[in-house]
């Protein structure tokens, strides 16, 4: 149980945001992490379910409502035929059934964690975090991480519809265990070459990044034919670090064998031949 | 602060603390089939329904389900007679120290009702947050499969016929 004063559920965003912005708050959504929290000084929990923004709506960006669970979002109809099932897939490694039956998307994004599968996935699809601060904004969410800011309210993510091949792969010790390492990639072809290519690294255990060495190495390149050098730049310029689960040394070592996997895969997808 | 939600299709108005979790509460009221085990989120011995969906108790908030419905495991099997995923779990001696397996059958519960024919795969996938340390799943596996089986000829038996199968 966690010792606070009140559990607040506001009407509006405006209403919750006030909320929010009182000493010792803390704005709650799945509850999965606030509820694990063991901050002696949280005094009040702003429950943001009240509010809706549970929705996904098509159109030529797909709207998810920041409240929308990773169960919901793994079982839409719009997200299942895109990019060849990718989201549906990737979803599934995400948690246990009840985790993402508790869990929403702006909640696994709002705290900002290092070892957020989310993050990387929406990161390497280049998607779009609409929040509200007092006032609406929107910005990309690598921005949106990259400001160390956590008083804003999540109200939805946009993601881009296109025809990319994506891949995600993580390494963790069980299936819903939290990644040691977790990577992305998006990639669009043209005659086997990379025409456009996003990497993201995530748990590395810092918060997910794009890795723009590698990327400006594979632009232009054939995707076959440079998997084992990508790998071994990966391994040399991503920024991982040490922690219980595993060293710096290791994480780099799995970053390079994660990419390797997921180019592989992308050229399975493909149809490139190797 | 107060909230009222149904547990088992029985309705309860009552106090609570404002950071209370849902296991404390149910427990409180006498729901001891709900395991109060790892609270890291990772056993999953806590989980109950949350209109019909597995969630775990340890991570939900009580103030949360204010106006939802809560099932336990208690609310499977009618007047002693248990459900065909119990029934199942018995036959195949998937039941062994028994600690999980009230989750078990609530989480068991809610993918055939979302999916009446899995296969042995989706089970696994669906089940992966339930964790036992005695029967090591196959038992557990072939059970869901036989109560899968046993719920689909029952829907299909015409109401009248019903008795022949249980």
């Amino acid at each position: 149980m966690l010792k606070i004063k009140e559990y607040l559920r506001p009407e509006t965003i405006e209403e919750a945001y006030e909320m929010g912005s009182l000493p010792n708050s803390l704005y709650v959504s799945g509850g999965l992490i606030a509820a694990q929290l063991k901050i002696s000084r949280l005094e009040r929990l702003v429950d943001l379910k009240t509010l809706g923004m549970d929705e996904i709506e098509d159109g030529s960006i797909v709207k998810i409502g920041a409240n929308a669970k990773l169960t919901t979002f793994m079982n839409n109809p719009i997200l299942s035929s895109q990019n060849n099932g990718f989201f549906k897939e990737v979803a599934k490694d995400i948690g246990s059934t009840q985790i993402r039956n508790m869990a929403t998307i702006g909640g696994s994004i709002a705290f900002k964690l290092g070892w957020s599968d989310v993050i990387t996935i929406f990161m390497v699809t280049e998607s779009q975090v609409e929040f509200y601060d007092g006032n609406f904004h929107k910005t990309t969410l690598e921005n949106f991480i990259k400001d160390g800011k956590r008083d804003q309210i999540i109200t939805a993510v946009y993601l881009p519809k296109n025809t990319k091949f994506m891949a995600f792969e993580k390494f963790a010790k069980s299936t819903f265990d939290i990644a040691t390492l977790n990577l992305g990639i998006a990639l669009s072809l043209e005659n086997e070459l990379i025409k456009e290519i996003t990497i993201v690294v995530g748990s590395r255990p810092m918060i997910s990044e794009r890795v723009r060495e590698v990327e400006d190495f594979l632009k232009g390149k054939d995707l076959l034919n440079s998997i084992d050098k990508a790998a071994n730049l990966m391994e040399s310029v991503v920024k991982v670090g040490t922690d219980m689960r595993a060293s710096a040394e290791y994480r780099k070592a799995l970053a390079g064998a994660l990419l390797k996997k997921a180019m592989r895969r992308i050229c399975y997808e493909s149809g490139i031949q190797g | 602060m107060k909230v009222e939600f149904k547990v088992n299709d029985r309705k309860h108005s009552i106090e609570i603390e404002p950071g209370e979790l849902l296991v404390e509460t149910l427990r409180r009221l006498g729901y001891k089939s709900v395991k109060h085990a790892c609270d890291t989120a990772s056993c999953g011995a806590c989980s109950v329904q949350l209109d019909g969906n597995p969630v775990l108790s340890c991570r939900t908030f009580t103030a949360a389900v204010d106006g939802h419905e809560i099932k336990t495991v208690e609310a499977f099997s009618k007047e002693g007679e248990l459900s065909a995923v119990q029934k199942a779990l018995v036959e195949e001696g998937a039941v062994q120290c028994g600690f999980c397996i009230p989750a078990l059958v609530v989480t068991a519960e809610a993918l055939l009702n979302e999916n009446p024919n899995p296969t042995e795969e989706e089970i696994k996938t669906y089940l992966n947050g339930n964790l036992c340390r005695c029967t090591g799943y196959v038992s557990q596996n072939h059970a869901i499969m036989k109560a899968a089986e046993l719920r689909r000829n029952s829907a299909s038996v015409p109401a009248g016929n019903q008795g022949e199968l249980s």
